[in-house]
């Protein structure tokens, strides 16, 4: 016995020296970024909902490498789409020595190589039938559906709907810039989907136009999201000054909207938006759901959703999407401008939004706050939230919460709305 | 006994009725036509459908309003 065949049994770090520089200093890196955001979490910096999960996916899927045995190697590599590599990779395959691991092999399409995947990787069966087809998006907004109330979009529709709309600057200005920038017309959607500030739909464009790309987008998305809450206070002290952060809103008795009407308004406003978007009627049935069940009284319903439906998914994203980020995936070169565009995205968005206050401000005689148009970017209740504490951080009494809940939640609608324009629209453009 | 939706009937069916009627030209006319014709009738009855869902909002409003200023 060779001092060698005792390393065989760290094949952790055999693996690390066999790799490429390249992939030998991703690996390191993203178990570093992977505690990084664990860290970042924790201390509540970034969502730690997914950001614990996806840390230490990303640390652990980037550390547990080992050489796969040859008859498993061989399934991934003819179960996989063929390459420029393939020959190099079945001979490695035929030797033992082809890297990889035994979390989950996400580019296996041929069902037979499925079948022997899904009974080797853990996580393959819950990649395979819940995260490639939509699934966990679905149901993480079917969770959002069951936490809205959308009374307050109804009391006050006009507003709602305007600064929704001009909360999406980010989702459509994004689109040509990134073409512009070298994407092509699918990848470019997917990205500027990110200025809608809601991580299922994206995922959902992303994994419907641009499946190569949809692990970085997806990642990117939920990284900023989590950081919108830390950037959109300075965001909105930059453009919209004290005094005017000050105002108070008109003083109105609250309009008591029915249970009746937002269960009618979901039923109707489903169908229709179903049958305008069909490609997209996934996501309108998860969240309008979500609302019926809410608002027909279905408190066992209710409990599930809003329980172990919402938070379970939620984990199981967080957690595939960090096993999902291996070194292979970061080294694609058009990461770095979905870094760029995903930022910029999601500025333009926030600056959408709070000109879109402004222009409420004077319509309604300068009466409305303009820090509710920052609400208008879908990420509920964050944004809302957001707006309501740079309003009281200036002003105690000055109560802005019910107008900027009606913004967010039309916000979710109008995003939802969006993602079904660019998933019908973007696949017939040349 | 009278629910609250009875109450704004009228937008309801009107809000309802245009809401489908967006969705007619959006599904049955524009497929039949061709080039920049498709696209405006497409472009217009999505644009007409959600405005039948805004006839709708603005009938629970006003309704809402209404019984708010009547307690």
């Amino acid at each position: 016995m060779h001092f060698s065949h005792i390393l065989e049994l760290f094949q952790g770090i055999m693996t690390l020296a066999a790799a490429h520089p390249q992939i030998l200093a991703a690996r390191i890196g993203l178990v570093i970024l992977g505690i990084v955001l664990l860290y970042l979490g924790k201390k509540g910096v970034l969502e730690p909902l997914l950001m614990i999960p996806m840390g230490l996916g990303m640390a652990a899927v980037n550390a547990g490498v080992l050489f796969l045995d040859p008859a498993t190697a061989n399934q991934i590599v003819d179960g996989s789409a063929a390459g420029p590599n393939s020959a190099e990779q079945l001979a490695l395959a035929a030797a033992g020595r082809m890297p990889g691991t035994l979390f989950m092999a996400p580019l296996v399409e041929k069902t037979d190589s499925l079948m022997y995947i899904l009974q080797v990787d853990f996580l393959q069966p819950i990649y395979t039938f819940m995260f490639s087809n939509g699934l966990i998006a679905c149901l993480v907004f079917m969770g959002i559906g069951v936490l809205l109330d959308v009374g307050f979009v109804l009391a006050r529709p006009f507003l709602s709907m305007f600064l929704a709309l001009a909360a999406e600057l980010g989702t459509v200005a994004t689109f040509p810039i990134a073409v512009a920038m070298g994407l092509d017309y699918r990848e470019a959607a997917s990205i500027a989907m990110v200025g809608g500030a809601d991580g299922p739909m994206v995922l959902f464009t992303s994994l419907t136009l641009a499946k190569h790309l949809f692990v970085p987008i997806t990642v990117v998305a939920y990284l900023y999201l989590g950081l919108t809450y830390g950037g959109y206070p300075y965001l909105i002290r930059f453009l919209v000054p004290a005094k005017l952060r000050a105002l108070k809103m008109p003083a109105r008795a609250a309009a008591k909207v029915t249970s009746d009407e937002k269960l009618a308004f979901a039923v109707v406003g489903c169908t229709v938006l179903c049958l305008l978007f069909p490609s997209a009627a996934p996501l309108f049935l998860s969240l309008f759901v979500g609302v019926a069940v809410r608002e027909s009284g279905l408190k066992y319903f209710v409990a599930i959703i809003d329980g172990p439906i919402l938070y379970g998914a939620t984990l199981f994203l967080g957690l595939l999407l960090g096993v999902l980020c291996e070194a292979s995936t970061i080294l694609d070169p058009k990461v770095l401008i979905l870094l760029v565009l995903g930022i910029l995205s999601l500025l333009l968005s926030g600056v959408g939004g709070l000109l879109g206050g402004y222009v409420a401000y004077f319509v309604s005689g300068r009466k409305i706050n303009p820090v509710i148009g920052i609400a208008g970017v879908s990420c509920v209740p964050s944004t809302a939230k957001v707006a309501q504490k740079e309003v009281s951080n200036v002003a105690p009494d000055s109560i802005i919460l019910p107008e900027a809940l009606g913004a967010n939640i039309c916000g979710v609608i109008t995003t939802a709305i969006l993602t079904g324009i660019y998933v019908t629209l973007v696949p017939l453009m040349k | 006994m009278k629910t609250s939706v009875h109450d704004s009937l009228a937008h309801w069916i009107s809000g309802s009725f245009i809401a489908f009627l967006g969705v007619v030209l959006v599904r049955v006319v524009a497929p039949a036509l061709d080039g920049r014709l498709r696209l405006a009738s497409t472009l217009a009855g999505q644009l007409i459908a959600l405005a039948g869902l805004l006839v709708i909002a603005l009938g629970v409003r006003r309704r809402a309003r209404r019984s708010t200023r009547s307690s």
